[in-house]
């Protein structure tokens, strides 16, 4: 069950064609990772790396160059509600309240009346902690708020696969701690497949059983670092420092060294 | 307290005090028209109690050419500005979504339309009474013309810049195509359609009265000003002038009541 994999990215490669007078850039370079179905993992590097590629590719929202992406045993190569994703901006409707946010994707489904699609949402309004702001609109919620109900939006169609592109990284200090505690404790309680895409070695180590280490230009995948830390994590326990001076270190490195970077 | 020290730091006027400041306004407008009239400096204009009284009689005794009362001739205005807007309504939101979608749609008809959209509506008048001969049918045209391109223009660009995330993260929720562009590309664009339907109407509005100077439709509130001059009763021009002006600012103010409603999410 556990270690059967879920989401397998397979050989990724990615170009963008250049233009007159910009040349063509590569922004991922022969990317394979398995996710383990159940599994909560990290994939971290600086920006510009590919991560937002990466999970594009996986979402469907953008071919390959190179090699696929299965989901199971399906090739995923469309966006559809089996893999969701939640954007670094919330990217919620704004002309929907929070509640009608959360019940779209289940309004987009034939035959499925909008009675049905909010009583749906409500409860998973309520798995997300954003009991009594149903009928708030996107701009009267906070950028911690905003991101609540866009996991519960993408939670609500029951995807496979949920991939989070660095979700938390625009937000205050605070909410963002706040958020990532709530993040390990929604896992818990789904058991969902989860793979968390940030730029912040500390948020990946906090969050991840396993994190993936990218480097930029061309976007290579350079390491898997079990963290074999218990839940919920404390960022100042000396095992957690050291493994964030692990990856840190290695990511400078990496950086540096001919070819690996800029 | 005393006053902020900045212009643009100045604390709002109290309700109470906007409220006579727009009823002080018109007033002096008025004031200032009647004296400047009794004092002999606006020659052959009719004063603000002259038009008054036309108005009066307009209701009760009809217009001094085609006896026709003022709700005659603004319902027959009213009319053809709501078909026709009607009209060029769901005609420019349809067609703007599919510039603003299709590339195709869009490098084909751009030029058609750009180079249609400076002709103004009045220019067609000839082609419109040949077309649609008499009746309202000739007047309705003019009104879709003058809403039509302000509708479409608006909307294509709002479908144009819309963005794009909202799109996909639809689609991630299994939106197809055709939902993200009625669920999602469209109400993220009803900013823009609110924008090019406000002007479409106002353009609409004075090109049917322009239209029916000319006779178009046999009444309306433009042939009541056209025809007051006919027999030389300024005051009733004036006033035909005083409904049109009423009319369009009811209208524009329902057109902005429909907007709040619609886009209270803003």
């Amino acid at each position: 069950m556990r270690n059967e994999p879920e989401l397998r990215l397979i050989g990724l490669s990615k170009t963008f064609p250049g233009r007159k007078g910009v040349p063509e850039v590569r922004a991922l370079e022969d990317i394979s990772l398995q996710l383990h179905r159940g599994e909560l993992a990290c994939l971290v590097g600086p920006s510009g790396c590919g991560k937002t590629t990466l999970l594009r590719i996986a979402a469907g929202l953008e071919r390959p160059s190179e090699g696929k992406v299965l989901l199971g045993e399906e090739e995923v190569s469309f966006p559809g509600g089996q893999v969701g994703l939640v954007f670094q901006q919330s990217a919620l409707f704004p002309w929907r309240t929070a509640l009608r946010n959360v019940s779209f994707g289940l309004e987009m489904r034939r035959g499925r009346d909008r009675r049905w699609a909010e009583e749906e949402a409500r409860d998973f309004l309520y798995t997300v902690g954003m009991e009594g702001f149903e009928r708030r609109y996107p701009r009267e919620l906070s950028g911690g708020m905003q991101q609540r109900v866009a996991i519960a939006r993408s939670l609500a169609v029951r995807p496979r696969v949920l991939l989070l592109d660095e979700p938390f990284g625009s937000l205050d200090a605070q909410s963002r701690n706040s958020l990532q505690e709530f993040l390990v404790e929604l896992w818990g309680r789904t058991g969902l497949t989860m793979l968390f895409v940030t730029h912040n070695v500390d948020e990946a180590v906090f969050l991840g059983e396993r994190v993936f280490a990218m480097t930029p230009r061309p976007g290579r995948l350079h390491r898997v670092y079990e963290v074999g830390l218990g839940y919920p994590r404390d960022r100042t326990s000396p095992a957690f420092v050291e493994i964030r001076r692990e990856i840190l270190s290695y990511l400078s490195q990496v950086e540096k060294a001919p070819g690996g970077g800029s | 307290m005393a006053g902020k020290p900045f212009p643009w730091q100045r604390d709002e006027l109290h309700p109470a005090a906007r409220r006579a400041l727009s009823v002080c306004g018109p007033l002096a407008f008025l004031g200032l028209w009647q004296l400047f009239g009794a004092a002999g400096w606006l020659g052959a204009t009719p004063s603000p109690y002259a038009v008054a009284r036309a108005l009066v009689r307009l209701v009760t005794h009809g217009d001094p050419f085609l006896k026709k009362t003022l709700w005659a001739h603004a319902g027959a205005s009213l009319l053809r500005i709501l078909c026709g807007f009607a009209i060029a309504a769901a005609a420019g939101t349809g067609l703007g979504m599919l510039m603003g979608w299709s590339r195709v749609a869009r490098q084909m008809l751009r030029p058609v339309v750009e180079m249609m959209r400076p002709i103004p509506p009045f220019a067609w008048i000839v082609l419109a009474i040949l077309w649609f001969r008499m009746g309202d049918a000739p007047a309705v045209f003019i009104v879709f013309l003058g809403a039509f391109f302000p509708v479409l223009l608006n909307v294509a660009s709002g479908m144009e810049s819309y963005d794009r995330v909202l799109g996909e993260a639809a689609a991630t929720l299994g939106a197809s195509p055709l939902q993200v562009l009625f669920r999602v590309a469209l109400p993220a664009a009803l900013p823009h359609v609110f924008t090019g339907l406000r002007v479409g109407l106002g353009v609409a509005w004075m090109s049917l009265i322009a239209a029916e100077m000319v006779g178009v439709g046999g009444s309306g509130l433009g042939l009541l000003i056209e025809s007051s001059k006919a027999v030389w009763d300024l005051e009733y021009a004036v006033a035909g002038m005083v409904v049109i002006g009423t009319v369009g600012l009811l209208l524009d103010l329902a057109m902005r009541g429909m907007e709040a409603h619609f886009l209270r999410w803003r």
